[in-house]
């Protein structure tokens, strides 16, 4: 009885959603509402994962798991960012300098350390691959896509050539393009079997 | 009424029935044949023998034989089994018996009488009378055994009758009195020709392989002088060995009974059908496995089982790939070449002169950014994440500084939990400009929601965050990823085409959005560090980008020569598994 | 002029109704037998040898719950759980599951623990598979993840729902410890950085596969066959569609 109603509510505030497409102005009293109170929910789950984040930290350094060291640190930190972020008013300057002094280095590394993997990643394609079909469009695709982006290739708009590079140049997108159909249809189709009630993860079927 | 005993499989059965219940036998046509019936009363032990002439028992044939019994002719050959069994029945003989004295002489009969009495059996009144003891005894046995068949039970038969045929079996006058028992002659099919034998009684030494085509020669040295008796003592010897069925009644009649044997004791008859029934002992062999009733699904299931069962010892096709593990040295060279590469391309040398035209997406934005009315109402959304800050600064500069001049109204909305901070450290300066009003509405968790919201109708109540869609003459999205970007283009492109979507974009998000510009979505499109440079280049401002493109261009090349370097020298024998990725 | 929320709605509709209908056939006649897929079944093992060497084993569910590129990642990941959650991945507490969203850590924790009220007693303890979430954007989530790989000898990594170019680092770290990666993530960018890589890999939408080639049934066979026809039609619509623009009815 609960799962039937809990998936007559979502099913009721998707048709009301997507009826607002239809029906905009007779909706229009009822809609900011249901968008406040899914930015409210969506707000407190934000907030409950920042829960199990520090709740994560708080029982590796209980348990005296290996990496503790490293969750003393990062308490720290949220407990001077969580304290600085309440204490002081918003646009302050040293505030921003404080987390984005940390933040930015940080992710900017990470992205650094993935670009060097995928290089090596690209050294390694045909090895873990091998020379199949899929294999070879890939390279060849992600080479082309190089080649454009240095920017030596050129033609003057207008003309033969300028179509046929413009062509090669788009022809990885058809590929990523048909992907996301596909992509799409599959999350249609998952959607539908959890509204429908035929999938249900929460529990036994 | 007695019970009818089955020939086949020595079941009993109601005397009114033509057939046995368990086998289906026919039991009236053995009943002509043969059958004997079981039997309490003493008075028809004697008449068990009923039939043909070919039902006769071994004694009187073993009579006629030695004594040259003529044949039977004239009235006598008319007459049916159990009359001529019954002409020869000793009446006499049997109260002599059961009163435990000798036989007396036959009393004299009158000439008349003796005239027509046969010649054979004046042959046999003859011989009790001087031979007293020939077949007395077992005559006194088999009266003894009769009385006993009434009074105990089929267990105690058993054993009565086994250790009652061993004797008898032992007996050496017994042996040589009687007349040898003829063996059937049994071919490649194991079916006993038809001989003199009784049909019954070649059934019963058949069942019991006594007359097989390996035993037979035995059996002809184990018998001296193939006398009854003989043949009862042999046949008590292969029951004792376990004789098999080879019946095809048997395997219809999968819950018969595993008698035993019997073994009639002294009072005992001797042609007691249920003890002949229960001779023929059933052992059950394999095709008498009690039958299973097993249902279709039950079937199934069992063959899942034990395809289960099967495939979990089965071989599986899994890949064993052996992946050559990168080695931590060649991570860092890499590292190291990289690093050098781009710092030079950094920091030394004068920066590439672009001749790089603008794409048609980058000239259309930036000819809106031209053309904003000088009190325009501008949206900025910000999806950017701390790691592509840079670059978006790099990217947005040139037209945020063409955006944010004074008198325009800004509303700044931040979908990223670190955009809020990102926008002020990116907008700091600009934003200091006199006359320019900023309105930062801070962070909004769910990006899509906040695009259907402002896009949707707002009455005059009530309005999501304040704001009002027909207030904005454009909206700029900043984003480093397709996902939030397509959102906002989509709700916002549907519900509200007349407004301006301009999305300033990383390199990762430019190519998937570009049919948002092909088809109209989007008034227009910057993305990455080469649009970036090219804009630059044209604005003539800065040279920020200028000396980033380049180093950006010297990486490329470096990934280009590790593609082609590693699909040269790949070796693809060390890898035989090829990946199994769908799609 | 064609209405697009009008097809839209249509194809919707339509999808709901083969749904169901197909649904209801499966479930009354024997299904159809799918393709397998030695990723997959390569990725099931991988969890019973690790469970078998004692080490631990990931579940990164994904740092979104819900786009607009992708919109069924992440329901897709929550999915797939309930069925890669038994009594034998759980009894020796080395199964944990990772998500980048806070609605996904509570999703999936609801998920442990109706798994566990629903089918088995109440008095046993869900502390088998642990939930956590070790980052609130799609690199810190990164970060995170790498702490507690590097951690733990990880023997199986399963990367699902939506998933940033990032998780090539985490892919990394799990096979340098000699452990199995296993990608079934859907967004194009993590699915181009783990291709050179990563050995078991699903592209595309074989991803939505993977719950009913781990637990077949009706529903995911009707979701298959749903599926195929729209693609079918979508094909037809783009071939008829680049005909009349090439005629120059469109």
């Amino acid at each position: 009885m609960r799962r039937i109603l809990i998936s007559l509510v979502a099913l009721l505030v998707g048709l009301l959603v997507l009826a607002g497409y239809f029906f905009p102005f007779q909706l229009s009293s009822v809609l900011p509402l249901i968008i406040d109170a899914a930015l409210l929910l969506v707000g407190a789950a934000g907030l409950i994962g920042i829960g199990y984040l520090v709740r994560m930290h708080v029982l590796r350094l209980a348990r005296k798991e290996r990496g503790k060291f490293f969750s003393i640190i990062f308490l720290i930190a949220f407990l001077i960012a969580l304290v600085a972020g309440l204490a002081l008013p918003p646009g302050n300057t040293f505030y921003r300098n404080l987390i984005l002094g940390v933040q930015v280095p940080v992710e900017a590394g990470l992205l650094s350390v993935l670009a060097v993997m995928l290089l090596v990643a690209s050294l390694k394609l045909i090895r873990t691959r091998g020379w199949t079909p899929l294999s070879i469009g890939f390279l060849s695709s992600a080479l082309l896509s190089f080649v454009f982006e240095l920017g030596f290739l050129q033609a003057e708009p207008g003309t033969l050539s300028a179509e046929l590079l413009s062509f090669l140049e788009r022809l990885p997108w058809i590929g990523a393009r048909g992907i996301l159909l596909g992509m799409a249809l599959g999350g249609l189709i998952v959607g539908l079997r959890v509204l429908l009630m035929i999938d249900r993860p929460y529990g036994e079927e | 009424m007695l019970p009818l005993i089955c020939p086949e499989c020595g079941a009993e059965n109601p005397s009114d029935l033509e057939r046995c219940q368990d086998c289906h036998a026919l039991l009236m046509d053995r009943n002509e044949e043969g059958q004997t019936k079981a039997t309490g009363d003493h008075a028809e032990s004697l008449d068990l023998l009923s039939g043909t002439e070919h039902d006769l028992p071994d004694l009187l044939h073993a009579l006629r034989q030695d004594e040259g019994a003529p044949h039977i002719e004239g009235d006598q050959e008319d007459l049916s089994p159990e009359d001529f069994v019954e002409s020869f029945s000793l009446p006499d003989i049997d109260e002599r018996l059961i009163a435990g004295g000798e036989i007396a002489e036959p009393e004299v009969q009158s000439d008349e009488l003796q005239d027509e009495i046969p010649d054979w059996l004046l042959r046999i009144r003859q011989r009790t009378s001087e031979e007293p003891d020939s077949v007395g005894e077992i005559t006194q046995k088999i009266q003894a055994a009769q009385e006993s068949l009434v009074e105990d039970e089929r267990a105690d038969r058993q054993d009565h009758f086994s250790s009652w045929l061993e004797k008898l079996g032992d007996d050496p006058e017994s042996a040589t009195e009687l007349a040898p028992v003829e063996k059937p002659v049994i071919d490649d099919s194991e079916e006993a020709q038809p001989d003199d034998e009784p049909d019954w009684l070649e059934k019963i030494r058949l069942a019991e392989g006594k007359f097989d085509s390996d035993g037979a020669e035995d059996d002809d040295e184990n018998r001296d002088g193939d006398s009854l008796l003989q043949w009862l003592v042999s046949l008590e010897d292969s029951a004792q060995k376990g004789p098999s069925t080879s019946l095809d009644e048997d395997e219809k009649n999968p819950l018969k009974e595993e008698t035993s044997e019997e073994e009639p004791g002294w009072d005992e008859p001797f042609f007691a059908q249920e003890d002949t029934q229960q001779i023929r002992s059933l052992e059950q062999d394999a095709s008498d496995q009690p039958f299973l009733d097993v249902s279709h699904e039950e079937q199934i299931q069992a063959d899942q089982l034990a395809a289960t069962i099967g495939d979990e010892t089965a071989l599986r096709s899994i890949k064993t790939h052996r992946r050559a593990r990168s080695s931590w040295f060649l991570q860092l060279g890499l590292a190291l070449v990289l690093m050098v590469v781009l710092g030079v391309a950094l920091f030394y040398g004068a920066p590439i002169d672009s001749k790089l035209s603008l794409k048609p997406q980058n000239q259309a934005l930036l000819t809106w950014a031209d053309t904003l009315p000088p009190n325009a109402s501008v949206l900025i959304f910000f999806d950017v994440q701390a790691g592509y800050a840079d670059e978006i600064n790099l990217i947005a500069q040139p037209v945020l500084n063409l955006v944010l001049t004074p008198g325009r109204k800004i509303s700044l909305i931040s979908s990223s939990p670190a955009g809020v901070l990102l926008a002020e450290q990116l907008f700091d300066e600009m934003l200091e400009v006199e006359g320019m009003v900023v309105d930062d509405l801070g962070y909004v968790p769910f990006g899509m929601l906040m695009a259907y919201g402002m896009a949707s109708p707002a009455n005059e109540a009530r309005s999501l965050l304040g704001l009002e869609r027909d207030d904005f003459d454009g909206v700029l999205i900043l984003s480093d990823n397709f996902e939030g970007t397509a959102a906002w283009i989509e709700q916002f492109s549907a519900k509200n085409p007349d407004i301006p979507l301009n999305c300033l974009v990383t390199a990762q998000a430019g190519p998937l959005l570009a049919p948002y510009w092909e088809t109209g979505q989007i008034s227009g499109l910057i993305s990455g560090l080469s649009d970036a440079q090219r804009i630059e280049s044209v604005l003539g401002e800065s040279q920020d980008a200028a000396y980033r493109w380049r180093a950006y261009r010297f990486g490329i090349l470096i990934a280009i020569v590790m593609l082609v370097v590693g699909a040269t020298i790949a070796d693809e024998g060390k890898n035989k598994e090829e990946g199994q990725g769908g799609g | 002029m064609i209405d697009w929320f009008l097809a839209g709605w249509v194809v919707i509709g339509v999808s709901a109704v083969l749904l169901l209908l197909l649904t209801l056939f499966f479930r009354l006649r024997k299904g159809y037998a799918a393709r397998r897929l030695t990723s997959v079944d390569a990725f099931r093992t991988s969890q019973f040898v690790s469970i078998e060497q004692g080490r631990f084993r990931q579940l990164l569910l994904g740092d979104q719950l819900w786009t607009s590129a992708y919109p069924g990642l992440g329901l897709q990941a929550l999915t797939i759980l309930p069925k890669l959650l038994d009594v034998e991945s759980a009894v020796d507490g080395g199964l944990s599951l990772s998500a980048g969203e806070g609605s996904l850590a509570v999703f999936a924790r609801q998920i442990i623990e109706g798994r566990y009220t629903d089918g088995f007693s109440t008095a046993l303890s869900s502390s088998g598979v642990r939930s956590m979430m070790p980052g609130v954007t799609p690199l810190s989530l990164t970060a995170g993840m790498l702490s507690e790989l590097s951690a733990h000898p990880h023997g199986s990594l399963g990367l699902l729902g939506h998933l940033s170019p990032s998780v090539l680092l985490l892919a990394e770290t799990v096979q340098n410890q000699k452990g199995h990666v296993f990608g079934a993530g859907g967004s194009l960018s993590a699915q181009a950085v783990l291709y050179p890589v990563v050995q078991d890999l699903l592209l595309g939408e074989t991803v939505y596969m993977l719950p009913g080639l781990i637990d077949p049934g009706a529903g995911h066979q009707a979701g298959w066959m749903t599926e195929d026809i729209l693609r079918f039609l979508l094909i037809c619509g783009l071939i008829a569609g680049a005909v009349l623009k090439m005629i120059g009815v469109l």
